[in-house]
């Protein structure tokens, strides 16, 4: 067995004394390994620079989520929670596009998880005259904008990831694990449920004239 | 940006813009960045958070393996409760197990009952046969042709041979009832069912052989019985003879014979072969 350290009255600590120095060679074999991960993990976290990490990708996370949620205040706490997630667990990204993606992945879930949280589902309950500072009133966008916000889940991160990101079919399905017909087809019903929508629209503004 | 790569039509540019529109101002990137910076320094600062925060996964994940705690994999909960049935299923084994020594007990309690009422009928018997060997019968009935001449002769002639086929079952009976302190050796135990003779022939030539049912033989009662027919030559398969009373059983009863051996106090039911 190894030599003594002093011991350290920390949470951790205590832990270790209790198994480091026990005479069960497996629980030291256990704490070993996982001390070794928790090197691993403090490394990482010392060498993320969130501040470099905030500056590339703050805009593309912000603007999936607005384009999720519909509302400048959702964004801004999606955001701040997805780049938390990357804090609380650090990880080595093999290049910033991999952090990208990571990131954006992220977005996602956790746009879709709030969208389901039973907050969001019962804020239609809430009476008419009690002001909710989280709803967003539809008629401060254009018409677009509009209709992209009301573009059914499924289609919002492969709409965003194609028509601004840029990206080919082929890295969307990498990106989102999707196959790549599935988001080709997701391509063409978003595409033709946009120009319904902003035709239905184009009429309506023209009756109204 | 790869977008003002592209050559956008207008519908593309029109969602490219709205995609625009939704970019954060300035002032909102520095504020949550502020934000940010912020949490992560409260992170680093806080007790749990300087060494022992970032263990504190570690830490429930190491205890968790260290403590040996129930495994949640679907596999360890597939196996688990596939030992929880089969326990369960060798409980009721056990307990049918139990159950039928159980029955088996009574019956064999209430054969012991029906041999105690019939001790009556054993004494009658043995004190009959003793009159045989005398040339007497009982009742002052005519002379019972149950034994051939030459068994009857070979009794006659060598009584120390047919006493030593009784003292054989008697010694049997008696290693059989060694626990039985106190208790005669004409009392019926559940060894007495053990049949050892199965074999019968009546001296009209008429062979019987005692019923079996299942594993054990047909029991039957002082009242099955009607008329004694006489003593026969019993014998088993390995050719080993023994000496019984035969009886005919009244109307209603399963077999039309009853057999008792000599120096057991069981009667068997009999049937014609």
């Amino acid at each position: 067995m190894a030599s003594k350290r002093t011991p350290q009255k920390r949470d951790w600590d205590n832990i270790a004394e209790k198994y480091y120095y026990s005479d069960n060679p497996i629980a030291q074999i256990v704490f070993m390994a996982e001390r070794e991960g928790a090197d691993r993990y403090k490394a990482v976290n010392e060498n993320l620079d969130i501040t470099n990490v905030f500056r590339r990708h703050a805009k593309a996370v912000y603007r999936l989520a607005f384009s999720y949620l519909g509302s400048a205040a959702d964004a801004e706490d999606a955001t701040q929670n997805v780049f938390m997630k990357l804090i609380n667990a650090p990880r080595a990204f093999e290049n910033e596009e991999h952090e990208k993606a990571w990131l954006l992945a992220c977005t996602s879930n956790l746009c879709k998880d709030v969208l389901k949280s039973a907050h969001r589902r019962h804020r239609g309950d809430m009476p008419l005259d009690v002001p909710d500072p989280k709803t967003y009133d539809p008629y401060e966008f254009d018409d677009v904008t509009r209709a992209v916000l009301n573009l059914p889940e499924r289609y919002k991160d492969c709409v965003y990831l194609h028509y601004y990101e840029g990206y080919k079919t082929h890295e969307i399905a990498a990106m989102t694990g999707a196959p790549p017909s599935t988001v080709r087809n997701r391509l063409r019903d978003a595409r033709a449920i946009l120009e319904k929508s902003l035709r239905k629209q184009e009429r309506r503004n023209d009756e109204a004239r | 940006m790869k977008h003002a790569e592209r050559k956008p039509d207008d519908l593309d540019r029109l969602i490219q813009d709205a995609f625009e529109r939704m970019t954060p101002s300035a002032e909102v990137e520095e504020r949550l960045l502020a934000s940010l910076l912020e949490a992560q320094e409260d992170r680093r600062r806080s007790p749990l958070s300087s060494e022992t925060y970032e263990y504190a996964g570690l830490r429930r994940s190491f205890e968790s393996k260290t403590k040996r705690r129930r495994p949640s994999d679907p596999q360890a909960k597939h196996l688990r409760i596939t030992a929880i049935s089969l326990a369960a299923c060798l409980v009721i084994a056990i307990v049918g197990i139990a159950g039928m020594i159980g029955l088996a007990g009574g019956i064999g309690f209430q054969a012991k009952m029906s041999a105690g009422s019939s001790e009556d009928l054993q004494s009658a018997l043995s004190a009959e046969s003793h009159s045989e060997e005398s040339g007497e019968m009982p009742g002052g009935d005519a002379p019972i042709n149950a034994t051939g001449p030459s068994n009857e002769n070979e009794m006659a002639s060598d009584p120390s041979e047919g006493a030593a086929n009784q003292n054989e079952t008697d010694v049997d009976g008696a290693e059989e009832n060694a626990g039985d302190s106190g208790e005669s050796s004409g009392n019926a135990t559940p060894a007495d069912e053990d049949v050892r003779y199965p074999h019968i022939v009546l001296d009209s030539g008429e062979k019987l052989e005692i019923v079996e049912t299942g594993r054990t033989y047909a029991v039957a009662t002082n009242q099955d019985i009607e008329e004694f027919i006489g003593t026969a030559i019993a014998s088993n398969d390995l050719g080993e003879t023994a000496t019984c009373h035969v009886f005919t059983s009244k109307e209603g009863s399963p077999c039309p014979y009853v057999v008792s051996y000599i120096g057991s106090s069981t009667l068997y039911f009999a049937l014609p072969v």
